[in-house]
């Protein structure tokens, strides 16, 4: 019991005249105060809700005040005012009745193509500014934040402007066009703060993979060294590991093993198993086993799914009517029963058949979408935005955003299907194999690879690493070959990925937190990363990472920008990431710094830093003064002497040593003397470096 | 438990984060815990008490240069909005049923049943709670575990004093009634 009591409770107990053993009740009931004093939120959550708050607090303090009208809106104000207007209504009702009306100004609509795509190709040209009316062409003055050279060109109607970069856009940017001057082609005044500013990103440059060139579709591409593997139950689906080394696979007698394709004895996971998934970072692999589902150390008993599947969170379970998490909490619910399911690489969507045929169901929302007949379940595309499938007459292609769906090829009788992360779809039907190309110019055709005399092909899944293998199944094993000219598409990449870079690394980790993948991103760090990482956010959901470029990379340390976006609200914070190799010699990212960039946005903002022998290039996002660029001290590197150089099409000051760099640390700085083109200063920025 | 902070140094964090919503950090750190432990108490589920202790916080911020001071501790205000985010959760996540419907919450949670281990009697009290209605759980788990002023309550569940009293008095009977006579209320708990 509580060591004293509640005068409170025993004035409440007076009043309603309780007795002796109701006071008791309610005093041993008080006791229970106590009943939830040891449950704590975890010392990260509240550091990092703490820096959410912040950094809401931060982007609400820089908002500019609401307009008077605004204030005086809220409750309060809108109270004591109440009466005064009543009286002002009737007096004005009378007065306008009277007066001649006043048009001086005008609304004017003003819309963007733009403003309604998300992340542009930074090379896309021209911006296009669409106004309600005609406008009156040199009375149209406008402001682009970051500064940015234009040339401007009317339509005849002088209704679209047509605005074209001179350097064209810098990548990863938010573009802010605002519009501070115009006329109506009547001469009338438009109160341009009445023009909502259009406002969009860039997305990052894009790397060159064999996908974007022309790739060979005749003669057909022949079918490399396939070679027998193990045998497998009839009808499961055969799993790659990420790194492309080996398989999972269920054998004959309900044994889940991985399989090295290099051979040596297979390793037996589990028995009784009918049902696979591996984890998009190839950390675990979850299985089911007579009712139960086991994934690390979550064992979900009861259950009976239909496909299983993961999101940042943890495991998800599809089962006839739904999708539920490892804890059985229903994620979304399917509208007709469903026979088999498929999920997305992120977990964000499920397809499923249904009575209907093929549905997508968004499990953000929980909504489904039937998009039609099929004959069963096909592929989701790398981006996890279309879903290939077969239907009676060949493979359509469905649009998840759009939730429409194309014919891509004929091809009767298609029963497996795989997305290259290339953009090509390899399909097996009456046991031979194809190859489409989706996304190439023209009609899609689907290419033979194979000639009867090569065998039957089933169930083809290209590997993960970029390799160029597929697996497939052919009478009751599973093979592997090659397709030669296949476009597999980048590899994913892990920190046991073969050769990969330090650039390679980082961005797959990037790409992890801004697709909220925790497990995966944790996997490119090692004990101390984590440990560095347990005091800052890995992953964003409010404000959302939008963004992130590699301002700077040396070996073993590597600097990386991430905007984090609230609606156009933007910040940044610039974290410095060592990399560290392991005792195998993987690499992993061994510790964290982290800087919040103060005022980002408000002034020219350093995109990317390259150090050579004899050289610092220094690129911006906003196109420079030139004479601001080139000042001393502008942009500098303390205690050595440099010449400076600007390079108006790539926005780049390049700082030229005459006796080198070498062997030692730097700090390269940019001060407020270096002015974009619409006179904005730089905010201080510093960069360490070694030369 | 809940450890009120003087009024006048509440009162002025108060202004200056409506003023500086930088300040606002202040009454996270003072208030975060004890709303984390309200919400949990309802919620019983770690992942879900994070987001919505989360939504609190974050509604708080965006809303404290509009909150007006009437005397009440500031705290009232959050468990408003806490009682608020609770029930949005919910309906948000089951339109049809009723928080106090469901099944995983009025039964013993595990966390509840670790501190019970040694307080049988306290936890099977506290399931009868769990079956009361709404409201009367609300000034229940307010009253008895947040230890919060009745006219605090009336403040956080926007009712009047006279009706928390008759909520409250209306719940310990219905428990009583549920109980039976003659329960060792008298033993010490803890």
């Amino acid at each position: 019991m509580s060591a004293y009591r509640d005068p409170e409770l025993d004035g409440l107990g007076d009043e309603q005249g309780w007795d002796p053993e109701m006071r008791d009740l309610a005093h041993f009931l008080r006791a229970s105060s106590r009943a939830y004093s040891h449950i704590e939120p975890s010392p990260q959550f509240r550091r990092d809700l703490r820096r959410r708050l912040m950094r809401a607090a931060w982007e609400q303090a820089a908002r500019p005040p609401a307009p008077w009208y605004r204030r005086f809106l809220t409750p309060q104000p809108m109270a004591m005012a109440g009466a005064a207007i009543g009286a002002v209504l009737i007096v004005a009702v009378a007065f306008l009745s009277l007066g001649p009306q006043q048009h001086d100004n005008v609304n004017v609509a003003v819309h963007s193509p733009q403003q309604d795509a998300q992340n542009l190709a930074p090379a896309v040209t021209p911006i296009q500014l669409q106004f309600s009316t005609p406008m009156q062409t040199d009375s149209v003055q406008l402001q682009i934040q970051p500064a940015t050279l234009i040339t401007k060109d009317w339509d005849t109607q002088h209704r679209v402007l047509t605005i074209t970069p001179v350097n064209g856009l810098s990548a990863n940017t938010q573009y802010k066009v605002t519009v501070t001057s115009a006329r109506t082609a009547q001469s009338q005044q438009v109160p341009v703060a009445t023009i909502r500013p259009v406002v969009f990103s860039t997305g990052p440059m894009p790397t060159p993979t064999p996908s974007q060139g022309p790739r060979p579709t005749t003669p057909p591409s022949p079918i490399l060294s396939p070679h027998d593997i193990t045998s497998v139950a009839s009808g499961s689906r055969v799993h790659w590991s990420i790194d492309g080394s080996s398989l999972y696979v269920i054998s004959s007698t309900g044994t889940l093993e991985q399989v090295s394709l290099s051979g040596g004895t297979p390793q037996k996971l589990a028995d009784g198993v009918s049902l696979a998934a591996v984890a998009p970072d190839g950390s675990s692999v979850a299985w089911l086993s007579g009712g139960q589902v086991t994934w690390k150390s979550t064992i979900v008993s009861n259950v009976q799914p239909i496909a299983l599947g993961f999101r940042a969170s943890g495991l998800l379970m599809a089962s006839v009517a739904d999708v539920e998490t490892a804890d059985q909490k229903r994620v979304a619910g399917f509208k007709e029963t469903a026979s088999a399911a498929d999920f997305s690489s992120v977990g964000d969507h499920v397809a499923y058949l249904g009575a209907s045929g093929l549905h997508l169901v968004d499990l953000a929302t929980g909504r489904d979408t039937t998009i039609g007949p099929a004959t069963g379940l096909g592929a989701w595309s790398s981006d996890g935005q279309h879903y290939a499938y077969p239907t009676s007459a060949g493979v359509s292609v469905a649009n998840v955003v759009e939730g429409s769906s194309a014919r891509l090829v004929d091809l009767a009788g298609v029963n497996g299907l795989s997305w290259s992360r290339g953009g090509q779809i390899l399909l097996s039907a009456a046991g031979a194999l194809y190859l489409v190309d989706y996304g190439s110019t023209g009609p899609a055709t689907a290419v033979r690879l194979t000639t009867a005399q090569e065998g039957t092909f089933a169930t083809p899944d290209w590997a993960p690493n970029g390799s160029g293998q597929f697996s497939f199944i052919r009478g009751s094993d599973v093979w592997v070959a090659r397709v030669q000219g296949a476009a597999p598409g980048p590899p994913l990449i892990t920190p046991v990925t073969p050769g990969v870079t330090q650039d390679d690394l980082v961005n797959s980790f990037m790409t992890a937190r801004q697709r909220a993948l925790t497990d995966q991103a944790l996997s490119f760090l090692d004990a101390a990363g984590r440990d560095a990482f347990s005091h800052l956010s890995l992953v964003y959901t409010d404000p959302i990472l939008a963004r992130y470029y590699v301002l700077f990379s040396q070996p073993g340390r590597v600097v990386v920008r991430l905007v984090l976006t609230h609606g156009v609200v933007q910040t940044a914070v610039d974290e410095t990431l060592g990399i560290q190799p392991d005792a195998n010699n993987h690499q992993f990212i061994h510790s964290v710094t982290e800087n919040p960039r103060q005022s980002f946005g408000t002034g020219p903002e350093v995109v990317h830093v390259v150090v050579t022998p004899a050289q610092v290039q220094v690129t911006f996002d906003s196109d420079l003064d030139p004479n601001s660029a080139v000042q001393g001290g502008a942009v500098a590197i303390k205690g050595v002497t440099t010449t400076a150089t600007y390079d108006r099409s790539s926005r780049t000051v390049t700082l030229t040593v005459p006796g080198g760099l070498t062997g030692t640390t730097f700090d390269l700085s940019i001060g407020p003397s270096l002015v974009d083109l619409s006179q904005r200063p730089a905010v201080q920025y510093d960069l360490t470096f070694t030369g | 438990m809940s450890s009120l902070p003087p009024r006048g140094d509440e009162q002025a964090l108060v202004e200056r984060a409506k003023r500086d919503p930088n300040a606002f950090g202040e009454l996270y750190d003072r208030y975060v815990l004890q709303i984390y432990r309200f919400v949990y108490s309802r919620v019983r589920d770690q992942t879900v008490a994070e987001d919505v202790t989360q939504e609190v916080f974050m509604k708080a911020l965006k809303s404290v240069g509009r909150y007006q001071d009437t005397g009440k501790p500031f705290s009232a205000w959050l468990y408003q909005i806490a009682v608020n985010s609770v029930a949005d959760r919910y309906r948000a996540a089951r339109p049809v049923e009723d928080i106090d419907e469901q099944r995983d919450l009025a039964v013993s949670g595990p966390a509840l049943e670790e501190v019970a281990a040694q307080r049988d009697e306290l936890r099977r009290i506290w399931n009868v709670v769990e079956t009361l209605p709404k409201q009367q759980k609300i000034a229940m788990v307010l009253k008895f575990q947040e230890d919060m002023k009745i006219e605090d309550i009336a403040a956080a569940m926007g009712k009047t004093p006279g009706a928390v009293k008759l909520l409250i008095h209306r719940g310990v009977t219905k428990v009583r009634q549920t109980l039976g006579p003659d329960q060792p209320y008298g033993a010490p708990a803890v």
